[in-house]
């Protein structure tokens, strides 16, 4: 129970804290989009954090699921939640397209390819004018709405993304601890030893890679709903690096640490935002400069923190006692 | 038929352009191990360096534009290297690859901070048109063609005849026995880093008639480059010119056939195809 009690402190937070920014819907959008990157984050924990995949496809699959919803949206007009299951479907698909390949292929060619996959769907998003409307983005589409409770308003669009959130992190939480996490983690370490075990790389492999387009198509739908207009630029592929970057900050291959990464890139340079104009790339320098001198992640460093303090709060008391 | 001449130039201009990225990306990938992502940015900083300070800001002689940003490209490549690449080599694939990237965007931002944010080129340079008979082709592939073949040769001149492309190639080739050997391996790193992006600033100074001068003119042509390294078999320099042809060649010959906007998925088509078919590259026999 003791251990609990983090975890529940967290999501106290995430229920109370929005509530006391009711007025300003910069914050309440902020605080969405920190749940819509942790959905996402969730996928890419479990291929790359946890099965040792190189994928850097998310962000174009982010962008597929987006743009998958929002055209559904404005086709359908009437049955949103329709569009989120079938953008999730969307993704199923998706992470069964790119799985097979990585079959074939491993380490520098599986970057490649993932990477490829995202270029691919940002320059149809771009160009393919006639289809998905080109630089002018898709625009105009519904609000999305539950059991025919139109969730205009920022607050309540927040709270049912609380509870998605919950759902995704509950579920990984579970997958971890079982045998499909164990695969996965073992996969990263000894591949050879998992399939000697009488366990199939293969499906191991496309269920990582199709787990993660799922959440990543869930991520872009609702990411879709939230900003109510998507554009070609918000999925450009150079985005990759602030995926990964919150799955490496935190601490690798852990699921709270995936959440604590997707937290700090997302508030920590809006906070800096007021101080300089350039806080990006301040940004950018420190997080680079922390995971190159400090490679295991905050959460670990914050562990460390914690342990050292207590140490010498210790030592201090054994050291009375000597005296 | 006058266009078919001209659609071949086109292509074999793309096709060297991939090579030399693929050759660059490779020299990189051999020494350190490392998926160099930040190359697009390296390109990216030649071509700005030469269009926004070399020649539209000091106004200088394009000759001495050209040599000036090559060496600074080449000392660029030799700080990255000595400050990231060396002390990446040690961490796994995945981190490095989070690392290069987000050094990549450091880049991008610092590029716009000192260059502004607009997009801009540089009038007048390797502009006009040669006719041929009834073909027309433009001047600039023209010069892509004469200095990526110059610099293939002379890269191939330089690691087969000369002292230290002897050592760099042994530090590529097995690192602790280079060590054994008396070579100074991340000494020799940093000098293939430096190398390969002097290399990537000849590239960023060709593209600028063909791209303009921006922070992305580069992403799609420097994935190009990796492709073209796959298919035609990855760390083979042959290979590598052949499949950056094949890129090229094919890419303007079916944007004639297919729509525009599918032109720049051809080549992605391609690396499909090519991983599914032969994973090791059209000359995988020759790769070691």
């Amino acid at each position: 129970m003791k251990k609990n009690i983090p975890v529940l402190l967290l999501v106290l937070c995430a229920v109370f804290i929005p509530l006391g920014f009711m007025k300003s819907n910069y914050f309440i959008q902020l605080f969405q989009q920190v749940l819509i990157y942790i959905v996402a984050i969730m996928g890419l924990n479990i291929v790359m954090g946890q099965a040792g995949l190189t994928n850097l496809g998310t962000i174009g699959i982010i962008g597929v699921g987006a743009y998958g919803a929002a055209m559904l949206a404005r086709a359908l007009d009437s049955s949103t939640l329709l569009c989120l299951l079938l953008a999730v479907v969307l993704g199923l698909v998706l992470g069964l397209m790119l799985g097979f390949p990585s079959l074939r292929v491993k380490g520098t060619y599986l970057t490649i390819t993932t990477l490829g996959f995202s270029q691919i769907v940002y320059l149809l998003l771009n160009n393919w004018v006639d289809f998905t409307g080109g630089p002018m983005g898709v625009r105009g589409y519904p609000y999305l709405s539950l059991f025919g409770f139109k969730l205009e308003s920022a607050i309540s669009y927040y709270y049912f993304l609380l509870v998605i959130t919950i759902l995704c992190v509950a579920f990984c939480i579970r997958l971890s601890k079982s045998k499909f996490g164990r695969s996965f983690r073992a996969l990263r370490d000894n591949d050879e030893a998992l399939e000697s075990l009488g366990i199939n790389i293969a499906t191991i492999k496309v269920l990582a890679f199709t787990l993660a387009a799922i959440f990543g198509c869930l991520s872009g739908a609702l990411y879709a709903f939230m900003s109510r207009y998507v554009s070609p630029n918000a999925f450009a592929m150079e985005h990759y690096a602030r995926y990964t970057q919150m799955i490496i900050i935190g601490g690798m291959g852990n699921i709270y640490g995936s959440i604590v990464g997707a937290i700090f890139v997302t508030i920590v340079p809006e906070l800096m935002r007021d101080l300089t104009t350039q806080y990006q790339l301040i940004f950018n320098i420190i997080t680079f400069v922390f995971i190159m001198t400090y490679p295991d992640g905050l959460l670990a460093l914050g562990k460390e923190i914690i342990r050292k303090i207590a140490g010498a709060l210790g030592g201090a008391k054994n050291g009375n006692i000597e005296a | 038929m006058d266009i078919i001449p001209q659609l071949l130039v086109t292509g074999i201009a793309l096709g060297f352009i991939y090579c030399l990225i693929g050759i660059e990306f490779t020299i990189v990938y051999q020494s350190t191990h490392l998926l160099n992502m930040a190359h697009g940015m390296i390109i990216t900083f030649g071509a700005y360096l030469f269009g926004g300070t070399m020649i539209n800001g000091l106004g200088l002689p394009y000759w001495l534009g050209i040599i000036l940003t090559v060496l600074a490209c080449g000392v660029m490549g030799y700080a990255i290297s000595a400050l990231i690449f060396n002390p990446l080599r040690a961490k796994g694939m995945i981190f490095s690859l989070v690392a290069c990237g987000i050094f990549g965007n450091i880049l991008a931002s610092l590029y716009l901070a000192i260059w502004g944010s607009y997009a801009f080129t540089v009038p007048g340079f390797l502009s006009g048109v040669i006719t041929v008979g009834s073909a027309r082709i433009a001047k600039s592939y023209t010069y892509i063609i004469i200095t990526a073949i110059f610099l293939i040769v002379v890269y191939e001149l330089f690691s087969r005849k000369t002292r230290l492309g002897k050592s760099l190639r042994c530090v590529a080739q097995n690192p602790n026995a280079a060590a054994l050997m008396g070579i100074k391996v991340s000494q020799n790193i940093n000098i293939s880093v430096a190398i390969s992006s002097m290399i990537c600033g000849v590239v960023g100074i060709l593209v600028i008639p063909l791209f303009g001068i921006k922070t992305t003119m580069a992403t799609t042509v420097a994935l190009k480059g990796w492709i073209a390294c796959v298919v035609g078999g990855f760390g083979y320099l042959p290979g590598t010119i052949v499949g950056g042809l094949i890129l090229g060649i094919s890419e303007t010959f079916v944007a004639m056939a297919i729509p525009s906007v599918f032109k720049d998925v051809v080549s992605f088509v391609i690396l499909i195809a090519m991983l599914l078919i032969r994973p090791g590259g059209i000359m995988r026999d020759k790769v070691r």
